[in-house]
């Protein structure tokens, strides 16, 4: 019933990922192409537990913005992971496509979309991907994203607290994780999709840093240095300094000048250094700025100027929303 | 807004376990017929190539006898779980793989006691469990890290590489809370929580039973609490369902009626899990030896003088007993 690795013919390198090389691949019979993701078995625990963990997550998750596992073949020393192919990832694809890397606003707005309904996706099904960033997101010339690499991924039960956190790339990495928080939760990732939306506005990444004290410090320089008023408990994490530069809170369009205010509205229920106030995945996919997204089979609602005002006046009323007061 | 929901039973529809694993009555008793006949034609294959052996001196395996053999063995591994500490789920997740394997191989291609072993060892990978290959391998005899890696892949491909088990552990739990909640004070926190223990104890029972492929995690879980204490499960699902306060996890058209029906059925294949004892196992085990390993049969006949029986049990039981009275 397996595939053989003689199905496919191995092109160029793709990358390093976590713990496996991806090649491009071409299946012989029909030529469809296919990232190979190949790992070694040299290792004495035989087949390596985060490829185990990772068969486990896609074999499961499947939905259109997030990466297909087609098969898993073995060979004498090694186990080839066939995904689904797309072009390049969201980074080469902002190089590309970009104005200097920014990318215009309908194009974020339906990658943002699609990577919210991935994330959600992932989340219903009780899985943390704990490190999304451009590079771990594929797009194609369709204009799909979906979401790859789930080397680091988890399932995530209750209680949720004893995850380590040495996880996710220090520029998409959550205030709470980089201040030592071992219960984090979903929230994770969408602190990395705040960053990846304000990424794909700018064209660079929103918070470059070169270390954990330094990602802090450039966080901080945006959002505000948190502190026991604005977030309670924040105090009590293990990488909490009282004496930490202290930071008023920017906004956001100082940095994203020409951002529309719904999709800063977004962005800064994305981007709430306290976890717990950060959106979720599937507030967000109900956020206004998708309005046009969500009214397919909805025939009462019609995007008419005047219902956008309704819209736009009832939103501050979200309970979400409410939490953000000190924007 | 609720209704952009997916509800628990729709995710758990799009699982593998759901999706590959859920069978009826006839479609399991079906399966594991086949299974038994590709063992027997293996057996023929077997016997053909070693013609010193005559067809009649092989006793095959009956389906019957293969459903004790295997139910006998999962419990090996509930055994060897708890020997090596492994949390309840990791002990699920190991039973779980063992008695798929045994729904697309027969005990007379791959001998259970080597199987039980690296589904247990893929288990506690594929649910986060460090155990290193040396030690787990050190503490059962007769094994050695690679006669346990070896199968590795046999049993990922046996299983489809569908590696997410979902077990009623997690329902259970979170009955317990909607129980307090719904029966407030006509419950005491003390009774409530020795009829959880109760069922949690009877979960490991229902992991091998038939329940798993004809129902939900969840009604597992309330056929367990069920059995426990009956009167309490009833008044619960009694003021949950027929009261007029619908909550939102909880489906409008589900029936009553048909929910007490499929949890009373479920009980009952909970209870009509097979329990060999442990000579009947180890005399399946004998043919299952003979089965696999025909030429014993010419060792036997050269030991006819030496009284077998006896002898030979040490032998035939070495793992069974490895993972029962392990040091």
């Amino acid at each position: 019933m397996s595939a053989q690795s003689s199905q496919f013919q191995q092109l160029e390198k793709l990358g390093e990922g976590t713990y496996a090389t991806v090649y491009k691949g071409r299946n012989r019979a029909t030529g469809t192409l296919v990232a190979l993701k190949e790992i070694n078995l040299d290792s004495e625990e035989g087949t390596p537990s985060t490829a185990i963990r990772e068969i486990s997550l896609m074999k499961d998750l499947k939905h259109p913005n997030i990466i297909n596992l087609y098969d898993v073949i073995h060979t004498e020393n090694k186990l080839t992971l066939v995904f689904e192919y797309l072009d390049r990832d969201l980074k080469k694809y902002m190089d590309i496509h970009g104005n200097n890397g920014a990318l215009e606003p309908a194009v974020v707005k339906s990658f943002m979309y699609q990577l919210l309904k991935g994330i959600d996706f992932c989340h219903q099904n009780r899985v943390l991907h704990r490190d999304l960033k451009p590079q771990n997101l594929l797009t194609n010339s369709k204009g799909e994203l979906k979401i790859g690499d789930f080397g680091l991924a988890r399932a995530f039960g209750i209680p949720v607290n004893t995850f380590s956190s040495e996880v996710v790339t220090l520029w998409y990495r959550a205030p709470d994780v980089l201040m030592g928080s071992r219960n984090y939760s979903t929230s994770i990732d969408m602190w990395s999709a705040g960053c990846i939306l304000a990424e794909m506005f700018i064209g660079r990444p929103l918070f470059p840093g070169s270390s954990n004290e330094d990602q802090l410090m450039k966080i901080f320089k945006v959002m505000g240095t948190p502190n026991e008023r604005t977030w309670p408990g924040v105090s009590r994490l293990p990488n909490y300094r009282p004496n930490f530069d202290v930071y008023i809170p920017q906004d956001l369009r100082s940095i994203i000048p020409n951002i529309d205010p719904l999709a800063l509205n977004l962005l800064n229920g994305l981007l709430q250094m306290k976890p717990e106030n950060r959106i979720s995945a599937s507030q967000a996919l109900q956020h206004p700025w998708f309005q046009e997204y969500n009214l397919q089979g909805v025939p009462q609602q019609q995007p008419d100027l005047q219902h956008q005002q309704q819209q736009q006046q009832t939103y501050p009323q979200h309970p979400q929303q409410q939490q953000q007061q000190y924007f | 807004m609720a209704s952009h929901g997916v509800s628990f039973d729709d995710l758990y529809r799009r699982s593998t376990q759901y999706r590959l694993w859920s069978y009826t009555r006839e479609q399991l008793a079906q399966q594991r017929r086949e299974v038994n006949e590709k063992g027997c034609r293996k057996v023929d294959e077997r016997l053909t190539s070693t013609p010193e052996v005559s067809a009649s001196s092989i006793e095959k395996v009956t389906m019957d006898e293969e459903i004790a053999l295997i139910s006998f063995h999962a419990r090996s591994i509930a055994k060897l779980a708890k020997f090596f500490n492994m949390p309840s789920q990791v002990r699920a997740t190991g039973i779980s793989f063992f008695r798929k394997f045994y729904l697309v191989n027969s005990v007379m291609e791959y001998h259970p006691k080597l199987i039980l072993l690296t589904c247990l060892f893929l288990a506690a990978k594929s649910e986060n469990f460090f155990i290193s290959i040396n030690s787990f391998s050190k503490r059962i005899p007769k094994t050695t890290p690679e006669s346990i890696l070896g199968l590795e892949f046999e049993i990922l491909q046996s299983l489809k590489f569908t590696l997410m088990a979902h077990h009623p552990f997690r329902p259970l739990y979170g009955f317990f809370y909607d129980i307090q909640n719904v029966l407030g004070p006509e419950v005491s926190t003390k009774e409530l929580g020795s009829v959880y223990d109760a069922a949690r104890n009877l979960i490991n029972e229902a992991l091998i039973s038939d329940a798993i492929y004809h129902f939900t995690p969840p009604q597992i879980a309330l056929a367990c609490f069920k059995t426990v204490n009956e009167e309490l499960t009833m008044k619960y699902l009694n003021k949950k369902f027929t009261n007029v306060k619908v909550e939102d996890d909880v489906p409008k058209s589900t029936d009553y009626d048909t929910l007490v029906s499929v949890i009373t059925e479920c009980q009952q294949v909970i209870k009509d899990t097979p329990n060999p004892t442990k000579d009947q196992a180890v005399m399946i085990d004998k043919k299952v030896q003979f089965c696999v390993n025909p030429s014993l049969v010419l060792k036997r006949k050269r030991d006819t003088n030496e009284p077998d029986d006896a002898n030979k049990r040490p032998r035939v039981g070495a793992v069974e007993g490895g993972a029962s009275t392990s040091p």
